[in-house]
């Protein structure tokens, strides 16, 4: 062994010294740093949390609004908003910031390419008032009692970096130049982006004078690296390795929940998926406790509907499907899908599709204990594990039965893309799930302001769902993050890893 | 060839399931937008040509992921592979030279014996054991050292082997070799210049055919060892539908395994004398 090890050293490079950049695990690097374009997770997060502000800052928890790059904001009605821009603040490269760029970013969000989910959050904004060099009006076709919330997450980009074109392949596509509390300093293709603290940041300023983030692809060889102290923070562990008992010298475990959700969507233009009764036969024939416990190693809390657990907006009055393949098996009886064995539904076989994204710890387990709940009520289900391509392809094109997925949730809550008939040709509503009372809440929903009639809405929403089982709900992921012990503030949410927020002790 | 070769992949390539304004797009996408930005709404030959076009100017066009020029994307991984695959081919090769000749020398020994049962043992043990027991031995991670090439050249060394060791023992019973000992040759003499030379041609061919292996086969252990390769380039343009890149990269690969194969063929002649002459 010894010897092994010898040669394996041979050409090793010298361990960097602790008072090296703080290093964070970045798992996949991301194909673009422009949050217009981009939907990639750490796009996302540095735009938010390093490079660039927004006009006004949410906090994820409590949904609270802060300033941000605007000072002060008014809405005079439901359909304007009134900012007022700070005065003072710098980009990175110098340059003044004003209403020229916050005109010059909204103009864009309607250009083809840019990312689905801000193009559909602003599509009733009009053309943006400029009332000198500090203040912007902003009109709405519609009443938009989220607008402040959706402008809290679109970071504002700089005008004279601003081209005509795809954004794609503008600099500042790899290169960003914002107004944020860290500025960039260098991308290293498939190795490490890093970062460099603000110091003119308008703000409190980061208490880390560099980030390094460093992009390990392989789970284990990113572990590996933070035993050997090369890297401070695995924000998320796989499975298997938040089930380790020995943790590298010098770490602990910071767990926490994404506001995200799995769950199978069920295609309701298939053969015999259409019928309500047949979608609640199916939810309860899962023992989506056994799938928690085991593929999700028990790290994640059953929910029954789309709504972040601690959020007020989520009913827990609604106890979800037990697991009882009688009642389901009668259920199938009642919707005139019958037979020995496989059943049959108007002579043909009941069989489904399920799609899964290859390779996942996760999934894996999760589709054989579906498929094997599922035979024991009589219904037959093919698993077909396809890349992220393929996946995206047969989603959008509906061909499939079943396909097991995730969601982001936001603050406050939307359920507007994945519910509303109107999102299933071309939109998010995968398994075409058409209801006219799901309609016409969110369409109530899409103009009610945050507030106990919202909550109210929600309820009713998430009970509806319950009952119309267009998805099989499963549970909330818990992350696990392993922490370097001289890392402090960490305080990880769907807004980011809190960058500005880290420090390290001597 | 490579026309043909290029032809191929392109169709290959746009009839496999996926779009690359979909992946662009993600689950909250738009793709229709994306598709007509990113060129994919006209009609195939008529992309196929312009592609042929370009590239014949070695300009393989943008990535569609994040709108690189493809060239600089190939020009920033190909190195870092070429350096792997080529150290890995030559670790492999001598050492399938050495322990190919040792073992046919010393056949229906116990040595020889635990020598094969050692091989396969490498041959089986997954590669990406072997990279993660290395990284966890402390090999470097994010540079072409010991590690990542001894991991990509296992099991051609292993191939290799068997290879050598096999042609070896056919032609030592050869009776040309009978006859250069009654001339009177050292048994050093007899082993190198007349047994081992026509015993390294199956060897050489199969050292041809481990190029692409290699360069394909790097994937992996670019993944471990933090390497930003071809394999990784691939994959990820694969992943993505990068069409642009896809070609680039099934281009480079192909005028690289034609360059492979007529390097074997000089090496053929510089084997055997009788080749240079039978030239025209």
């Amino acid at each position: 062994m010894k010897w092994l090890a010898l040669l394996a050293l041979l050409g090793c490079k010298q361990e960097a010294p602790r008072s090296a950049p703080l290093r964070l695990h970045m798992e996949a690097e991301p194909p673009t740093l422009n949050p217009l374009v981009e939907h990639d997770a750490w796009t996302t997060w540095l735009a938010l949390d390093a490079f660039y502000d927004p006009l006004v800052r949410q906090d994820p928890a409590t949904a609270a609004l802060s300033p941000g790059l605007a000072l002060r904001w008014q809405q005079p009605d439901e359909r304007t908003v009134i900012l007022t821009l700070r005065r003072g603040v710098k980009w990175h490269d110098g340059k003044p910031f004003s209403a020229t760029d916050v005109l010059a970013t909204l103009a864009r969000l309607h250009e083809p390419g840019i990312a689905a989910e801000l193009q559909s959050e602003f599509a009733d904004l009009e053309p943006v008032e400029r009332v000198g060099d500090d203040t912007v009006i902003l009109h709405f076709r519609r009443p938009d009692p989220l607008a402040l919330s959706n402008l809290s997450q679109l970071p504002i980009l700089p005008a004279h970096q601003l081209a005509a074109g795809d954004l794609r392949m503008q600099p500042l596509a790899r290169t960003p130049v914002g107004t944020g509390p860290f500025r960039f300093l260098e991308w290293r293709t498939g190795e490490s982006i890093r970062l460099a603290r603000n110091e003119r940041y308008w703000g409190a300023p980061a208490q880390i004078a560099e980030i390094e983030l460093r992009i390990v692809r392989d789970a284990e060889a990113a572990w590996e690296l933070a035993r050997r102290g090369e890297i401070d923070l695995l924000w998320r562990l796989s499975p298997a390795q938040a089930d380790r008992a020995a943790l590298p010298p010098g770490f602990h475990v910071h767990r926490w929940h994404l506001p995200s959700y799995s769950f199978v969507v069920w295609n309701l233009q298939r053969p015999g998926l259409g019928d309500v009764r047949v979608r609640q036969a199916l939810a309860l024939a899962a023992d989506r406790a056994r799938y928690l416990k085991v593929a999700f190693h028990g790290r994640a809390r059953p929910i029954t509907g789309p709504y972040p657990l601690d959020s007020p907006s989520y009913d827990r009055t609604v106890a979800g499907w037990p697991h009882d393949p009688v009642r389901a098996r009668r259920l199938l009886d009642e919707a005139g899908i019958r037979g020995d064995g496989l059943r049959r539904w108007k002579e043909q076989p009941f069989r489904l599709t399920f799609l899964l994204l290859a390779g996942s710890q996760t999934l894996t387990p999760l589709a054989t204990m579906l498929q094997e709940d599922l035979r024991r009520v009589g219904v037959e289900l093919e698993i077909v594990p396809v890349d992220w391509a393929t996946l995206l392809d047969r989603l959008r094109k509906h061909d499939f039965d079943a396909a097991a997925l995730q969601w982001m949730m936001r603050t406050p809550p939307d359920n507007s893309h994945e519910f509303h008939s109107s999102e299933s040709a071309g939109g998010q509503n995968y398994g075409s799930f058409r209801n006219a009372e799901v309609d016409q809440l969110i369409d109530q929903l899409k103009h009610t302001a945050p507030g106990p009639a919202r909550v109210a809405l929600d309820h009713q929403l998430h009970q509806l769902l319950d009952r119309e089982q267009p998805y099989l709900f499963l549970g909330c992921p818990e992350i696990h993050s392993l922490v370097a012990e001289r890392l402090h503030g960490y305080a990880p949410s769907a807004a980011g890893l809190s960058l500005a927020r880290l420090s390290v002790s001597p | 060839m490579l026309l043909g070769i290029t032809l191929v992949t392109f169709v290959l390539i746009e009839a496999s399931p996926g779009d690359p304004a979909l992946v662009r797009s993600g689950l909250k996408g738009i793709a229709a937008d994306n598709r007509a930005l990113l060129g994919l709404d006209r009609p195939l030959p008529k992309r196929y040509l312009e592609w042929l076009t370009h590239s014949a100017r070695l300009d393989f066009g943008r990535s569609l992921t994040d709108g690189r020029w493809v060239r600089s994307r190939i020009a920033e991984a190909l190195p870092t592979t070429a350096l792997l695959a080529f150290a890995a081919l030559f670790v492999g090769f001598a050492s399938a030279l050495v322990l190919g000749v040792w073992s046919a020398l010393h056949r229906h020994t116990r040595r020889a014996t635990l020598l094969d049962g050692a091989l396969a043992l490498l041959y089986g043990t997954p590669a990406m054991a072997t990279a993660l027991l290395l990284l966890r031995l402390g090999a470097p991670y994010g540079s072409v050292g010991f590690a990542p090439v001894v991991c990509l050249a296992l099991p051609s060394l292993v191939t290799l082997t068997r290879h050598q060791h096999t042609a070896l023992v056919e032609v030592l019973g050869a009776d040309y070799l009978r006859t250069a000992r009654a001339k009177g040759a050292s048994e050093w003499t007899v082993l190198i210049r007349h047994a081992l030379r026509n015993a390294l041609f199956p060897t050489v061919t199969v050292v041809s055919n481990q190029l692409p292996v290699l360069l394909s086969g790097s994937i992996l252990i670019e993944q471990v060892f933090g390497l930003h390769g071809m394999g990784q380039l691939a994959f990820d343009a694969l992943a993505a539908r990068d069409y642009p890149l896809l070609m680039g990269i099934a281009s480079v690969s192909a005028v690289i395994t034609l360059l492979a194969v007529q390097a074997t063929e000089l090496c053929y002649a510089l084997i055997d004398p009788r080749l240079r002459k039978a030239a025209p």
